[in-house]
């Protein structure tokens, strides 16, 4: 469908039932399970409608997909933004996201109660299935027949292909021992229409997921839940940076004050939901003053360990092609040799150039001939990477520089620094992957320090004093705001955190309609 | 000596979107023989020059036909950034300016010479010095140990996009990841396993880049 020509048009002095700030993971099956249900929903998106066909492979300029207002990066181990975690536009971050898309182990939930680190979710892994199943089966998932880690799952499409540094990490995980298994990749493999799209073709195996997916083949909010949400009534307004939230004398929010074209507007509302992300949500309640009795927003920001093992192989690889990162292992999420709490997952990567260029010069200090060499490689080189609970720390967290940026909203400082946890995660990451890869076949190994992805800054739990919303995301001061991504998370887990955004956005919208 | 890559067949594949193309081809513009820097003080430009040869020499990819990378640096500084800094430097042009500064001044406190001038093992030993953030300099308009290292990082990632990303570099060392399709027909790859390269994509020209 046309979204713009079909899409109902609210005014400024209307009073809509729900205003959602930011159309990503988190805010977008939200706005569409309230449209449904019969709830007028205006979403303030901060940046533009892309078209799928429009998005190039050409990495810097499909940095348009990213959010590019500047963020101060500290603390001992400061975190790249831009790719990989932040995103802009009608779809947010899923319009570049890789759409690996496993599911939270069941122990991730309840780390504090295993280990006594950490922080506890308010509920488990049976409460969020059935939300999980529903984004699978609604947005389109590909999977193998049988997933070695939990036999009862299903997925509705074949995987895709396995590309080049898929099929080298079967071989280096038989070697040393770990099951594989194609992994959930977010990824159709066969043409559908899409109810209240239109027409999503299979995946091609382009390789450039991360820089917008051309076809429709990748499940995004763009060709799901956001045509849903205009198909029962929502408006998407692009363009619209909120900074300003209005409340009358009981404190009740009344209205979001946003810039849109260089102008001021004002929207009525009668509930307002925060889904712009671990970094824009509380920089929005900090620079606001709101919700916070707790004193925790901000707080508690983790990431992913995220490090990486490259090699070269005597064969012509080409990583840019197929779907980047498909095969996956499950059994290191909890290591029998581990000295740290909590595990990581594993899986193949393939990468675009600019991309993985970046990552080994940020991660290595390897210059002249010898670096030019390395870079002339990029043919036959795959990875392998992880991704590991990072616990939640007082040191890391969001606020308000002194800096202020063109919004006129003093600028995020995000501090991020590895705890000896994260450390101890990285050391064993790196072991076991190098080990993978040489068994492999691998020469050259390069391993790359980094961590990936952004959760916590708004914690979810049972307890007001020590979190900012309750189980369901309401904010346990103002009784019509509700926060809705991965700012809420009370643990980072292992797994990718699209699934878990929009399975709670799924929960926190039934709450609403049930308030 | 290295064979000069013919970007033409690459650069009108219809493996390529009009998009893409459009992108590559404005990019694949020589950048004039006289560029006077826009952002950067003539000063910290020529030994950005001098840096970005010692970093990433290019001869073995390129052969005569260089990328002018210093100056590609400090067109993309004027543009839309990256969407973060480091909260330890200052905002990007002028830590740039300053990083670049702290290097002539090494030179000149060590070795009494310009940084361009130093030999290649004095250069080496001072670009992986201030990489590794054991030198610095403690002053207004210069990084210290700890800055340095970090905008190094910052240096090292702006040269090495600069590079990758360009149409002659791809062609050279036979990257397909421009050519995920046209827009009449979004072809993708056919072939995603090892050693099955497709007939529309590159063969690398580049000795290290073959198996």
């Amino acid at each position: 469908m046309n979204m713009e020509t079909a899409m109902r048009h609210y005014a400024n002095t209307d009073c809509v039932d729900v205003v959602v700030v930011g159309a990503g993971a988190g805010g977008s099956p939200l706005a569409a399970e309230l449209a449904r249900h019969g709830k007028s929903v205006v979403v303030l998106e901060a940046g533009p409608r892309f078209r799928p066909e429009g998005h190039t492979p050409d990495e810097p300029v499909a940095n348009e997909l990213y959010w590019l207002n500047e963020r101060l990066s500290g603390g001992e181990s400061p975190q790249a933004f831009g790719g990989n975690n932040s995103g802009t536009g009608l779809g947010g971050s899923l319009l570049h996201y890789g759409a690996f898309m496993p599911r939270i182990d069941a122990r991730d939930f309840y780390l504090h109660r295993e280990t006594g680190k950490g922080f506890d979710w308010p509920f488990g892994l049976e409460t969020l299935l059935p939300y999980i199943e529903r984004v699978e089966s609604f947005i389109g998932v590909s999977g193998p027949a049988q997933y070695p880690w939990d036999a009862k799952r299903r997925y509705a499409y074949a995987p895709p292909p396995a590309n080049s540094a898929a099929l080298r990490m079967r071989e280096g995980c038989e070697a040393v021992g770990l099951k594989h298994a194609d992994g959930p990749a977010a990824v159709i493999t066969r043409d559908i229409e899409q109810p209240h799209f239109g027409t999503r073709h299979a995946c091609a195996n382009c390789g450039a997921c991360h820089q917008g997916c051309r076809n429709g083949a990748k499940s995004g909010t763009d060709n799901t839940w956001l045509p849903m949400a205009v198909a029962y009534g929502a408006e998407l307004r692009d363009g619209c940076f909120v900074h300003d939230i209005e409340r009358d004398q009981a404190g009740r929010i009344i209205a979001v004050v946003y810039l849109r074209d260089g102008k001021q507007h004002r929207q009525r509302c009668a509930a307002l939901v925060l889904a712009a992300g671990a970094v824009e949500t509380p920089r929005l309640l900090l620079h606001t003053g709101l919700a916070n009795s707790s004193g925790q927003v901000g707080e508690n920001y983790m990431t992913h360990v995220s490090t990486q093992v490259w090699g070269t192989f005597d064969q012509d690889m080409r990583p840019n092609r197929g779907y980047p990162s498909l095969t996956i292992t499950e059994d290191l999420v909890r290591p029998k040799d581990a000295d740290f709490v909590g595990g990581y997952l594993v899986q193949s990567l393939g990468m675009m150039p600019v991309t993985w260029g970046l990552n080994m010069v940020r991660g290595t200090t390897i210059r002249g001939q010898s670096l030019t060499d390395a870079l002339s490689r990029y043919n036959r080189s795959a990875g392998i990477g992880i991704n590991g609970e990072c616990l939640p720390r007082p040191e890391n967290r969001v606020s308000l520089s002194d800096e202020t940026d063109a919004t006129g909203m003093r600028k995020p400082r995000i501090d991020h620094s590895y705890g000896p946890n994260e450390l101890a995660m990285h050391n064993h990451a790196a072991r076991t992957l190098s080990d993978i890869w040489k068994a492999a076949g691998a020469q050259d190994i390069r391993v790359i320090d980094r961590a990936a992805h952004m959760s916590g800054t708004c914690r979810m739990g049972t307890d007001g004093s020590s979190c900012v919303v309750d189980p369901v995301g309401r904010s346990f001061d103002i009784e019509n705001l509700w926060i809705c991504d991965h700012s809420v998370f009370p643990s980072a887990t292992a797994a990718n955190p699209a699934l878990a955004i929009m399975a709670l956005s799924l929960r926190t919208a039934e709450a609403m309609l049930a308030a | 000596m290295t064979p000069t890559p013919n970007i033409t067949d690459f650069l009108s594949s219809d493996h390529i979107s009009e998009r893409t193309r459009a992108i590559l081809q404005q990019r694949a513009t020589p950048v004039p023989e006289d560029y006077a820097p826009g952002q950067l003080s003539p000063e910290s430009f020529r030994i950005l020059r001098s840096v970005t040869n010692d970093l990433l020499p290019q001869e073995t990819v390129l052969g005569t036909q260089a990328l002018d990378l210093a100056a590609r640096i400090d067109m993309s500084l004027a543009g839309k950034r990256d969407g973060w800094r480091y909260a330890e430097l200052p905002s990007d042009i002028q830590a740039w300016e300053a990083g670049l500064l702290t290097i002539t001044d090494l030179a000149f406190t060590q070795h009494g010479s310009s940084y361009p001038d130093l030999t290649p093992e004095q250069r080496g030993t001072l670009l992986d010095d201030v990489t590794k953030g054991l030198a610095g300099i403690d002053q207004a308009n210069r990084l210290n140990a700890p800055q340095m290292k970090l905008w190094t990082s910052d240096l090292r990632a702006e040269t090495v996009a600069c590079f990758m990303s360009h149409p002659a570099v791809q062609c050279a060392l036979g990257i397909s990841s421009s050519m995920t399709g046209g827009d009449n027909v979004f072809q993708g790859f056919a072939n995603v396993t090892p050693d099955s390269k497709e007939a529309f994509e590159p063969e690398a020209i580049v000795a290290e880049a073959r198996v």
